[in-house]
């Protein structure tokens, strides 16, 4: 069931002004519609564009944007899973799926639980390497904050983890302050994603500082 | 559940954060393997034939290995400081028949402070580039000297490149 949260804002880049934006906890048809009428289309133009249909083919991104809605049914009713959408205007900006069927690697906390960050991704028009012209800053922020929120709320003291792409690392390892595992070597991510965690005392310090 | 930040933490926090990619997730990754986040085909881009990628993987085989050369760094070291794996390194050196991963190419950007944009073309992860950067990509890796320790006019030739490729970073 989808449930806001809370009111936050995100910075318009162009005007430089706040606007409100609502956090949802779980998301509904709208963020899935959202994500296929108005994401996808983005994107696949780019795919169109930047590589032959035997690329395509091979790396099986035909199907991927159906990952999102397909990962939604299946995740309905499982417990472990949970899912956070950021809208302004009743438009989606970003969107997050997580599972607390995971555990922490660091050796402080290795073996406990954590939120995992299974897919966090803010639209495309929000982008700076889709779009010279970037419009909303600020869904990464919300994201990281609801699933340390979520964390905590689970009795995880605020312990999540996730695989970067390469041009977010500077931002999970610097600006939120996470611990860089390195290159996880694992089938799923073939040996390109970084792996990165946070402990609860990094945690208290994202929320705090 | 109870978001742990207050609406006025969350503002003072998105002003002052770097303004960075933030998206995380493996399908994600797969997007970015294939250049989708490289502008839109315009009319002077031309979109690359295999045989055509080959000779861009020559080009991008040559600028990373004078590069090493000119900062004086065997492949252990470039992979060290880089964080990247030797073997990548130097299958990206020696084989136009292998595709970098993109985490590599832009480790290797941020060492050598070349655009990974440009970089990703030359890998062939993006099919779609300018016809002037193709041409002048090709010009380069004909007059690179494979043998070893630059001459001045290596030198002149790699640094002439690497302008070019940093004077067109913001061309579509």
């Amino acid at each position: 069931m989808k449930e806001a949260i809370e009111t936050v804002d995100l910075l318009n880049r162009e005007t430089q002004q706040f606007e409100p934006a609502i956090l949802y906890r779980g998301i509904d048809k709208t963020n899935l519609d959202d994500f296929d009428r108005r994401w996808r289309p983005l994107i696949d133009v780019r795919i169109a564009q930047m590589t032959s249909p035997s690329e395509i083919a091979a790396a099986n991104i035909q199907d991927w944007h159906w990952d999102w809605r397909d990962k939604a049914k299946k995740r309905t009713g499982q417990l472990a899973s949970d899912s956070f959408a950021v809208e302004i205007d009743g438009i989606t900006q970003g969107l997050l799926f997580t599972t607390s069927a995971a555990f922490a690697r660091i050796d402080e906390q290795k073996g406990l639980d954590i939120v995992y960050l299974e897919y966090l991704a803010t639209a495309p028009w929000n982008r700076k390497g889709f779009t010279t012209r970037p419009i909303y800053k600020g869904v990464g922020r919300v994201l990281v904050a609801a699933a340390i929120s979520l964390s905590h709320d689970l009795g995880f003291q605020g312990r999540i983890g996730l695989h970067s792409i390469p041009q977010s690392e500077s931002w999970y390892r610097d600006t939120c302050g996470m611990n860089d595992l390195g290159v996880d070597m694992n089938a799923d991510h073939r040996g390109v994603l970084r792996y990165f965690e946070m402990t609860s005392d990094g945690a208290n310090a994202f929320i705090s500082s | 559940m109870k978001l742990l930040v207050s609406r006025e933490w969350l503002r003072n926090k998105i002003l002052t954060d770097p303004d960075t990619e933030i998206d995380a997730g493996s399908a994600l990754m797969v997007l970015e393997a294939l250049g989708v986040t490289v502008p839109v085909l315009a009319a002077n881009e031309v979109v690359l034939a295999d045989d055509r990628v080959v000779q861009m993987r020559i080009a991008l085989g040559a600028l990373i290995r004078q590069l090493r050369f000119q900062q004086k760094l065997s492949v252990a070291a470039l992979a060290r400081n880089a964080i990247v794996a030797e073997d990548e390194i130097r299958s990206i050196e020696h084989d136009p028949h292998y595709a970098p991963k993109p985490r590599t190419l832009h480790q290797l950007a941020g060492h050598f402070h070349l655009p990974v944009r440009q970089l990703m073309a030359m890998s062939g992860a993006t099919r779609a580039i300018d016809r002037a950067f193709y041409n002048e990509a090709v010009r380069f890796a004909a007059r690179a000297d494979d043998l070893g320790a630059l001459n001045s006019e290596d030198t002149n030739v790699l640094y002439a490149f690497v302008k070019y490729m940093n004077d067109r970073q913001d061309v579509k």
